[in-house]
């Protein structure tokens, strides 16, 4: 039997910190999409209950605890991140964990950076924990969740991952040198 | 010149800069205009048409005249407002539109010949021969008409882009948007107060004036601090919104480095989107000039600039200053140059029935008639009732009222309205959804006035938000209403400028009405007015009223022309900034990227994938070296390539199968579960959209494969089908593309290589031709297919993305212990070719199912998309182009993909082309070049000789038409 060795998502690219907002690569777990069939949202988002305490997210909503976050994806479809997630009655569920990278951006200069980048507004009222959002990073379509302390968490795809992180990169040098030429 | 105890500029931090090649000292907080000015600088340009000698003209954005070049090399950029241009230490700039030089430019020629160049004057001369016009009239007209130009060099200059997002944008921070910011902030909305200046105040700061009996300049700091304090509050200076959109959209440009030496990793200028929900446009007017012969010459400047130059700058703008107005607003520039101790020469009153000023010669019921001075002004004529006279003077300020800066307002399409008691446009009102236009926006001039403006049009916006309104205690401030007695040009003869910038004279404006351009947008484009740039800022108003005047209309029936974005002029490269080289769209890795980059494979872009074009081994030299042999390696042992770059969508659902008979042209519910098919997809407009493979893994799942190219636009067209014409179907849909690597493994010992990946060996007879299975792989689940893109026995291993780069490299040694090894796109290519398969060179949006030779898998049993579309007679026409096979047979031995095909002995021209080669590589299986065209009639062309001839590379060729299939036929190969 041939030995695979894991490269996992991001092995090229690093953590980075710039001034007050940190760009970290935390591991997700399993991120697992689920669609359930039309009308089975409510069984579905019950099984999810049983199964991770958790149940279907409204549009535009992530549901967490502290072992899972279940996040809206789109019209009847849900990711789930964190536990693994075989079969759901009543729904069509898929392994993603190898679709996305998790990049996480924190730190007091964090929402900041962020709103500069994305065309969502992202302000504390409109966007915080609990909330996500399908948008572009550039010309990356991303995933954006709201997370406490002014914390988001982006799922790039895997394979333009490395253009996203460039972009947070440089959005983060550019806001930092902005703010040094107004000092 | 400088005068002492004026101006806010900072006296004790000198700034050294060169203009022209010549050093000058200013202070920080000047413009280059400021600066020069009190250096004693009169000319700074030559027009646009005439080359006339220009001097600074206004203090602000709206300069028609002071256009410079700042910096140098690829770091040069033209058409700089003097007057927004802020000094620093080592700022360098130059003049334009002049040679040899400023002072000695050998294009006024131009000006001699005036009387020719009027308006249209291009049209009606330069239109025979027909044939000139491009080569000859056109390059000669540009090179003596114009403004600054570009370094040639690409622009190294960094620039970014940026979202905002507010609940209450304010434009404009003068009285009226600093007081409507204040009312907001106080509510607790989220505010963004933007302003084009680099500080906050607007015409306060260009005046002397008191508010609540201190320097209005107190109350601008006073307000700016409170803003400063509040945290929803943002200040946005240097940053000009320059246009208005749907869905309360505004573009805006921040000047966010242009004011230092050296901006470090800062963007020069960065390019905003901001979304607000509400707006408060307040910004101001501008003063609009009067026309009279010789109103162009350095030294003529408007009255308002004049007054702001003393005020903000410090500066006088000359030592013998006249004024020229129709109103008590330009008197006070008179008195306020006086207070400030310069030589007043003369006040010269439009009115008559108005009293001398006590402390200026005053000629009331007066007009300047003319002027004189080579590069500046010299002197004035003055004539009125008393007759005329000559008087020296090298500076003229001229006020003929103010023009509310109505353009953002007029961006989405809102016509602005006449108001008759200022004489001018105001926007019109309630026109904008959740916009508000306050202070001199709105017509509303006074000081006071435009206090409260700000605060009630910024209540009217939070009762609309349902925000709380916050109360404001009453403020005092100068309140006089507006005094200018409409007056326009006056009537004398000689040349009068009405648009500086496009050196559009009243005469212009004139001809133009005569030979019948009478509507606003007609004698707009006839002469120039209004256009680039300048958009019209100071001359407007004033061309309308010559325009009403000649053809006998009111202004408010003659209407102004269309405002456009932007409002002030944007670099392409802040439009563009992240968008520009590499950037310009995303780059896409494949799982095995680094193993192939380790192999020294250099990448070639496929889409937006970076693929391995080739695998060089030691002693290839050329790229075509390394492509024969891995041809070779998989026609006789065994390739390796990472097909992870094709679309791989799941589709879940009961009406799975139902689903899929519907988006492609062939049956797909007749499938079994472990078992694939070719398929085909069409538009809805009945041509081919996309091919691939469908394989069902479950009763109600299956997987389909797209193309590289059409990944995006399937998923996206399946979405359609799904939300649009199904929508009550069980259907979901995934693009699971980025969660797999896929190799595929191909050539006759390709089985050898694949059972020593698995985990458990197969055979062929266990998974036949386009069969699949899950398979382990080291324990991983993951899938194989038996597919084939070579024509040779073929298989394709998916597992999870992260082990793909270490499955790759597995798999390549592997094939290399057995001759073959790794393969990348120009094998691939020539591969498929010699097999006749498609990509989407052939399906290029333009053929049918039948172009293809595919017609056979348009279902006549079912409904599919596009089927109705592609019964159309143009779709199934005899003449239509046909997928064909090409070989060369001439004496040249060459193909090349884009070259044309016609009848040998056939003129070359279009009418005789009769198709194109799609795609073209040298077979090293076969000894010669292959292609693949599309050929009017093809399929009935067999062994008929066509010229192929393709002018850029230079080839012209006979070859033979021939099948599409060049290899293997019948697919012994890959089947058995």
């Amino acid at each position: 039997m041939v030995d695979l060795i894991a490269r996992l998502p991001g092995a090229e690219i690093d953590a980075h910190s710039e001034g007050d907002c940190v760009l970290g690569l935390p591991e997700p777990g399993a991120l697992t999409w689920v669609s359930a069939e039309p009308g089975q949202e409510k069984p579905v988002g019950k099984a999810l209950q049983d199964a991770l305490g958790l149940g279907w997210p409204r549009p535009g909503r992530v549901l967490s605890n502290a072992q899972a976050r279940i996040a809206w994806f789109g019209d009847r479809q849900a990711l789930v991140m964190g536990p693994a997630l075989k079969s759901l009655a009543g729904a069509a569920v898929v392994d993603q964990s190898d679709g996305w990278l998790l990049m996480r951006v924190e730190g007091a200069g964090a929402r900041d950076m962020l709103m500069r980048l994305l065309p969502l507004d992202l302000r504390a009222a409109s966007f915080g924990p609990g909330h996500v959002a399908r948008s572009l990073a550039g010309h990356v379509p991303v995933i954006v969740l709201g997370r406490r302390g002014g914390a988001f968490d982006l799922l790039a795809p895997r394979s333009m991952a490395r253009t996203t992180h460039g972009d947070l990169v440089r959005a983060m040098k550019t806001r930092l040198a902005l703010r040094a030429l107004d000092a | 010149m400088r005068v002492d105890g004026r101006g806010l500029v900072d006296r004790t931090r000198p700034v050294r800069f060169s203009f022209d090649g010549r050093f000058y000292e200013g202070y920080q907080g000047d413009t280059l205009a400021s600066a020069l000015l009190a250096n004693g600088v009169r000319l700074f340009g030559r027009s646009f048409k005439y080359h006339r000698p220009r001097g600074v003209f206004t203090a602000g954005s709206e300069e028609p005249n002071a256009l410079v070049t700042v910096g140098r090399g690829a770091e040069q950029t033209p058409n700089i407002r003097a007057t927004v241009q802020e000094i620093f230490a080592g700022l360098e700039a130059r003049s334009q539109n002049r040679w040899p030089s400023l002072k000695y430019d050998l294009l006024a020629a131009n000006d001699v010949l005036s009387p020719f160049l009027s308006a249209g004057f291009y049209y009606k001369t330069f239109m025979w021969p027909r044939s000139f016009w491009e080569k000859l009239y056109e390059p000669l007209i540009r090179r003596a008409a114009g403004l600054g130009a570009l370094s040639g060099a690409p622009d190294r200059g960094v620039y970014d882009t940026a979202w905002a997002n507010c609940d209450v944008l304010v434009v404009g921070a003068g009285p009226a948007g600093l007081s409507a910011a204040l009312t907001a902030a106080r509510s607790g909305l989220d505010v963004l107060l933007v302003d084009e200046n680099p500080a906050p105040g607007g015409r306060l700061t260009g005046e002397d004036e008191l508010i609540d009996g201190a320097p209005a300049t107190d109350w601008v700091a006073d307000v700016a601090a409170q803003l400063a304090g509040l945290k929803n509050v943002r200040v946005m200076c240097r940053t000009t919104v320059t246009g208005v959109f749907d869905h309360g959209t505004f573009s805006a440009l921040q000047r966010s480095a242009t004011h230092v030496p050296d901006p470090g990793d800062a963007p020069l200028e960065v390019f905003w989107r901001i979304v607000a929900k509400a707006c408060v446009l307040c910004t101001g007017a501008l003063e609009r000039p009067i026309a009279f012969p010789g109103n162009d010459r350095p030294g003529v400047m408007l009255a308002g600039a004049v007054r702001r130059y003393l005020h903000q700058y410090g500066v006088a703008a000359g030592t013998r200053v006249a004024v020229f107005t129709n109103s008590d607003d330009g008197r006070k520039t008179a008195d306020d140059l006086r207070a400030a101790g310069v030589d007043v020469v003369a006040l010269v009153e439009t009115r008559a029935g108005v009293k001398p000023g006590p402390d200026h010669p005053t000629f009331v019921g007066s007009t300047v008639t003319a002027t004189r001075g080579r590069l500046g002004l010299r002197e004035i004529r003055v004539e009125g009732a008393g007759g005329s006279q000559w008087i020296k003077a090298d500076c003229l300020a001229v006020s003929g009222g103010w023009n509310p800066t109505l353009h953002l307002a007029s961006h989405t399409g809102a016509r602005p309205v006449w108001n008759a008691a200022i004489a001018s446009f105001v926007p019109s009102p309630g026109a904008l959804l959740g916009f508000e236009v306050a202070g001199a926006a709105a017509g509303v001039f006074s000081t006071k006035g435009a206090i409260k403006s700000g605060r009630y049009r910024a209540k009217l916006i939070l009762e609309g938000l349902g925000a709380k309104v916050p109360r404001q205690g009453s403020v005092e401030a100068d309140d006089t209403p507006p005094s200018a007695v409409a007056f326009w040009q006056v009537p004398a003869k000689g040349r009068a400028w009405i648009d500086l910038q496009n050196d559009v004279t009243v005469k212009d404006v004139e001809l133009a009405a005569r030979e019948n351009y009478a509507s606003a947008e007609h004698m707009k484009r006839y002469t120039t007015l209004g256009m680039a740039p300048d958009q019209g800022k100071s001359s407007n108003v004033l061309a309308m009223a010559v325009l009403a005047a000649q053809t006998g209309r009111s202004i408010a029936q003659t209407g102004t022309t269309t405002f456009r974005p932007p409002y002030s002029p944007v670099a392409i490269g802040a439009m563009g900034a992240n968008g520009k080289g590499r950037r310009f769209a995303a780059e896409r890795l494949t799982p095995s990227h680094q193993a192939a980059l380790d192999r020294g494979a250099p990448m070639v872009e496929v889409g937006l994938w970076l693929r391995p074009s080739y695998f060089p081994r030691t002693g290839e030299t050329t790229w075509r070296q390394s492509c024969d042999r891995e041809v070779a390696m998989v026609r006789k042992a065994v390739g390796v390539s990472d097909v992870s770059t094709l679309g791989k969508i799941e589709v879940h659902g009961k009406n799975a199968a139902q689903f899929l008979d519907f988006v492609y042209t062939n049956k797909m519910s007749s499938l079994k579960v472990g078992r694939a098919r070719y398929g085909l997809m069409l538009r809805e407009d009945g041509f081919v959209m996309d091919d691939g493979t469908c394989a069902r893994i479950g009763r109600d799942r299956y997987v389909l494969t797209t193309t590289t190219a059409a990944a995006g636009a399937v998923m996206a067209h399946l979405e359609f089908v799904q939300q649009v014409l199904r929508p009550d179907w069980d259907l979901r849909l995934l693009s699971a593309t980025d969660h797999w690597a896929q190799l595929a493994v191909t050539g006759p010992a390709a089985l050898e290589t694949v059972n020593h990946l698995l985990d458990q060996p197969i055979s062929r007879e266990e998974l036949p031709f386009m069969g699949h299975r899950q398979a382990q792989i080291g324990g991983v689940d993951g899938r194989i297919f038996r597919i084939s893109f070579s024509g040779e026995l073929g298989f394709e291993l998916a597992v999870p993305a992260r082990f793909g780069d270490s499955l790759f490299r597995l798999a390549v040694a592997h094939a290399e212990t057995l001759g073959g090894g790794a393969y990348g796109m120009e094998a691939l290519n020539v591969l498929r070719l010699e097999k006749g398969f498609l990509t989407h060179a052939e399906i290029n949006g333009r053929v049918t199912a039948d172009d293809l030779g595919l017609g056979r898998m348009l279902s006549p049993d079912k409904d599919f998309v596009g089927k109705r579309m592609a019964t159309r007679p143009g779709l199934v026409a005899a003449r239509r182009e046909q997928l064909v096979g090409l070989r060369p047979v001439g004496a040249v031995k060459a193909l090349s993909a884009g070259a044309r095909l016609f009848e040998p002995g056939a003129g070359i021209c279009h009418e005789n082309m009769q198709g194109a080669v799609t795609s073209a590589a040298f077979s090293p299986t076969l000894g010669h070049f292959i292609g693949l065209a599309l050929l009017e009639g093809g399929r009935n062309r067999m062994g008929e000789t066509i010229r192929v001839l393709e002018r850029l590379r230079g080839l012209d060729t006979l070859c033979e038409v021939v099948s599409p299939v060049f290899f293997d036929p019948d697919g012994g190969r890959m089947r058995g």
